[in-house]
């Protein structure tokens, strides 16, 4: 009686009201990718120079000067542009990754119930034949 | 309106299901199916490849059977989860909706007995953990649950309909509504606000660890550091070599004790710091009061995004100046390596430099010849770099302050010392941290204790930073004395011990010293029966706590002619109340009329100062201010602070505690209305307050002053009789060193009673008698022994015979 009180309660939970907590930590990891790649901050600095590693113009007109600032800074914006772009890559890839992730889930959490009860059909058919 | 009945049966499953196996059990479960799936899968994969398929399908089947029961295992982990966690969003503040309904533990503890929440309560182990911290008697506990009282059932208690009903919630509802319970507390000398109290603090922290346990909570995810943050910003290589971790100086605490407070600092110092210029800021606030925790609040914040748009991703990094003066020991150096810090946090973009105590980097600086506020000023005022300082409210008005435009740069927040209530608060994961440690269990009657005690009793520090220290000692004490309890009482027997000032509640023996305090005053003092009486009174009021805390102990005007036992009753309440003679502690007031005089007293910036000094060596201790009124009208100004306050300012800017002593200020003003009155055989009671007023009217004392101190005690001149028994008290006295030399001495009535005749003077008191003592007894005594006479181990007797009329003519 207990047990199938139990089970009863958790199937009424499990369509109803975990649905909507499943969202909620859905919501959490999308936003915990996104915040863990920094994804907002590195799109705004994308081609920024690699730690501000910029070289100065010099004071007076001068064209080795000049050559050197146009080199370093080039290099200094490669070089962090190309670093942030594999982690901007990383971080879309994984967020992507959560965003049908959280589909995916939705639908074995759906599926949950049935699949439990045909893969325990099925080991314990397995076993006995 | 629904009703806890109602509400806590959508938990009846998940509870029942939690009775039957634990969540400690389910995770093990949990584990052990993972590990089965797992070993029969890769059996499986094993027999397929290399046994040629035997036993293939038996394992695969177990394999999936265990697969099945794992999944039912998460499914069941994900269920109860849902309830286990339920409502805590909403006691913490951080859910965006109203929530109403119950907590899991409610639910928990009420189940346990529908029919009654009382029961239910005392007999779950959340309840039981309540009781046990706010110090109730378990015999009361079980003679409350066995007699017959009013029950009150679950449909009894009616739900909030804006807020969630947590343990809390129930335990306000038998306070207001179970008379029975709450004598049952009373009997067990636990008072509605200590049960309410400790109710916090149990729920708090289980709230607390379950909110630890839930990774998947914003709030939790949070806390990850991302990763490419800094990349847009450049490396501060210098000022890394310089820098010192921001929790070598943390007090960890202020913050989840004091919410509200600690938001509103943390909103004032994020925008003060995202201000398009000048964006510095000076926090002024007492050390250990937990700048420096608000300073890592705001740091978390700009890691975990949280904090103003403007502020986000910088970082904060805390300037050793110790290690800078230690390792540059020339100016130029020193000059160049601060310019470079400076210069590097510029052009980096995202630092914000710590410097503490800002006052004792500038002095230390200036020794070497280098103005910090003309060093640094530049950079104060660009958008690239911000700087927090902190320090003292002392140092921030005696230095920063004169400093005029440099301190205009920074956006002053002011850190007050959290209240007692509050300080509690930081107690309770403090004493948490410290329980296991230790092997001790605090009571929140101790937690409470030790918070009050601190502030009364401690006078180095404040709060909470003092009250934390004191809880290790007490840890400490305990451990060693092998108790598995603290309580209250015992808190306070440690502050005793340690301050050697009577704390807490009134043992039997203090007690009877009380009660007897008139008594144990004459053993000294001769005589001045109503000012032994009016005293006695006084700190009697004192130690029942009915006088206010903020005050010293006691404080006294001892008005009357000089001789008449004044120095005496102040030496006997030192005995009484410190233990000994030598805690009472002088001032002759009479070097204090000059125009120096405040100078004097409380320092002038390079001296201490007389009465700090004093105060900080003895806070523990009787203030014998004598012939008070020679003293400047401007002291006696200093006085009224400390008699209202119990603390003063010294000219340093520190404050001063004297809540710990007994003040008492002796005077010779009025001694002649007083010896007018007793020649006139008038009651001197009746004219104290004409002698009060006559000396009010000479302007000796001015009225505010006279009313300061919690009694003006009046002295009258001793009667021949008061002082044949100041004679033998004298006597007494000399018979004892005597004795020490190895002679014995015996003094003969006739002679006493013509030495008193002697030696009775109204006007001078008692003096005159240890003159005559001195130049009789003394002197006779000394001739016999110079002479030969009188020999180690005899014993001398003196009777008035043994006298000529010229010896006796003193």
């Amino acid at each position: 009686m207990l047990f199938l009180s139990i089970v009863h309660h958790y199937l009424f939970w499990h369509y109803t009201r975990a649905l909507s907590e499943i969202f909620t930590l859905w919501k959490n990891l999308i936003w915990f990718v996104g915040h863990f790649f920094s994804l907002r901050q590195l799109a705004a600095s994308w081609f920024a120079p690699w730690k501000r590693t910029v070289e100065g113009r010099g004071e007076k007109w001068n064209l080795e000067d000049l050559a050197g600032y146009v080199i370093i800074n080039i290099l200094s914006r490669v070089v962090g542009a190309v670093v942030r772009t594999v982690i901007i890559f990383l971080g879309t890839v994984s967020s992507l990754v959560t965003i049908v992730g959280g589909v995916l889930v939705y639908v074995f959490w759906i599926l949950a119930p049935v699949i439990l009860i045909v893969l325990l059909g099925f080991g314990v058919t397995l076993l006995i034949a | 309106m629904n009703t806890l009945l109602d509400d806590i049966q959508q938990y009846k499953p998940a509870i029942q299901l939690n009775l039957l196996a634990t969540r400690k059990t389910l995770h093990s479960v949990r584990v052990f199916l993972g590990i089965i799936f797992v070993l029969a899968g890769v059996g499986y994969v094993a027999s397929v490849y290399i046994l040629d398929g035997q036993y293939a399908q038996e394992l695969l089947g177990v394999s999936l059977i265990a697969l099945a029961l794992w999944l039912e295992q998460i499914l069941t982990f994900a269920y109860s989860n849902s309830f286990y966690y339920r409502g805590l969003n909403s006691l913490l503040g951080l859910a965006d909706t109203v929530q109403s309904g119950t907590t899991y533990d409610v639910a928990e503890v009420v189940l346990k007995n529908e029919h009654d929440v009382a029961e239910a309560f005392c007999n779950s182990q959340l309840g039981a953990t309540v009781l046990f911290r706010s110090g109730a008697d378990q015999s009361a506990i079980a003679d409350y649950l066995r007699n017959s009282r009013q029950q009150f059932t679950a449909d009894m208690v009616m739900l909030p309909e804006d807020e969630i009903f947590s343990l809390i919630g129930l335990g306000k509802y038998l306070l207001k509504h179970d008379r029975a319970f709450v004598d049952m507390l009373a009997h067990s000398g636990v008072t509605k606000e200590i049960f309410l109290g400790a109710l916090r603090w149990v729920v708090g922290s289980v709230h607390q660890e379950k909110r630890a346990t839930r990774w998947w909570s914003k709030d939790n995810l949070s806390r990850t550091k991302g990763i490419g943050r800094e990349w847009s910003y450049g490396h501060a290589y210098l000022l890394q070599k310089y820098a010192r971790d921001i929790r070598t100086s943390a007090v960890f605490s202020t913050l989840s004790a004091n919410a509200p407070f600690a938001k509103e600092k943390i909103v004032e110092i994020e925008s003060s710091l995202a201000r398009s210029k000048e964006a510095n800021v000076l926090l002024v606030g007492e050390a250990g009061v937990g700048k420096t925790d608000l300073i890592m609040a705001v740091q978390r914040r700009m890691q975990t995004g949280k904090s103003l748009a403007a502020i986000r991703g910088q970082q904060i990094i805390v300037l050793d100046t110790n290690r800078l003066f230690a390792t540059l020991p020339d100016k130029q150096s020193l000059e160049l390596t601060i310019l470079g810090i400076f210069n590097e946090a510029v052009i980096s973009g995202n630092i914000i430099i710590v410097i503490e105590n800002l006052s004792v980097f500038m002095r230390e600086a200036e020794s070497m010849g280098i103005f910090v506020p003309e060093l640094i000023d530049q950079y104060l005022a660009t958008p690239d770099l911000h700087l927090i300082a902190t320090d003292t409210p002392g140092a921030y008005h005696t230095y920063l302050e004169t400093k005029g435009g440099f301190v205009r740069r920074f956006s002053e927040i002011l850190i007050d010392t959290p209240d007692l209530g509050a300080t509690t608060r930081v107690l309770q994961n403090i004493a948490l941290q410290h329980e296991a440690k230790y092997q001790t269990f605090f009571t929140y009657p101790a937690l409470h204790a030790l918070t009050v005690a601190s502030d009364r009793y401690i006078v180095e520090g404040v709060l909470p930073d003092k009250a934390i220290a004191l809880l290790i000692d007490v840890a400490g004490v305990a451990k060693q004395r092998k108790l598995s309890v603290i309580t209250g009482d015992f808190v306070y027997e440690v502050v005793s011990e340690k301050t050697g000032v009577p704390a807490g509640p009134i043992s039997e023996e203090e007690r009877d010293v009380l009660l007897n305090l008139e008594d144990k005053l004459h053993q000294q003092v001769v005589g001045q029966e109503p000012a032994l009486t009016a005293i006695a009174r006084t700190m009697r009021r004192a130690r029942a706590g009915i006088q206010s805390a903020d005050k010293p102990i006691g404080s006294f005007l001892f008005l009357g002619p000089t001789g008449v036992g004044k120095t005496e009753t102040a030496k006997a309440l030192a005995t009484v109340f410190f233990g000994g003679e030598d805690k009472m502690r002088r001032i002759d007031m009479s070097e204090f009329s000059g125009n120096d005089a405040v100078a004097k007293l409380i320092g002038d910036g390079e001296s201490a100062g007389v009465l700090p000094t004093l105060l900080r060596e003895h806070p523990y201790s009787v203030v014998l201010l004598d012939e008070f009124e020679k003293a400047s009208q401007f002291v006696h100004d200093i006085f009224l602070q400390v008699l209202d306050k119990g603390v003063f300012t010294d000219s340093r800017g520190t404050q001063v505690n004297a809540r710990n002593t007994i003040i008492i200020a002796t005077s010779n003003a009025g001694s002649q209305l007083i010896l007018d009155t007793v020649q006139q055989r008038k009651a001197l009671s009746t004219l104290s307050a004409e002698i009060i007023n006559s000396i009010i009217k000479a302007g000796v004392f001015r009225p505010e002053l006279i009313n300061r101190f919690d009694n003006t005690v009046i002295f009258e001149p001793l009667s021949v009789g008061q002082q044949t028994e100041v004679a033998h008290m004298l006597l007494s006295s000399l018979y004892e060193r005597v004795k020490e030399q190895g002679y014995e001495l015996h003094v003969k009535e006739d002679l006493l009673a013509t030495l008193v005749q002697k030696g009775y003077n109204p006007e001078f008191g008692a003096r005159p008698m240890q003159r005559v003592l001195q130049d009789v007894i003394e002197e006779k005594m000394a001739q016999k022994i110079i002479s030969g006479e009188l020999h180690k181990g005899e014993t001398l007797k003196l009777g008035l015979a043994d006298f000529s009329k010229e010896e006796l003519a003193v």
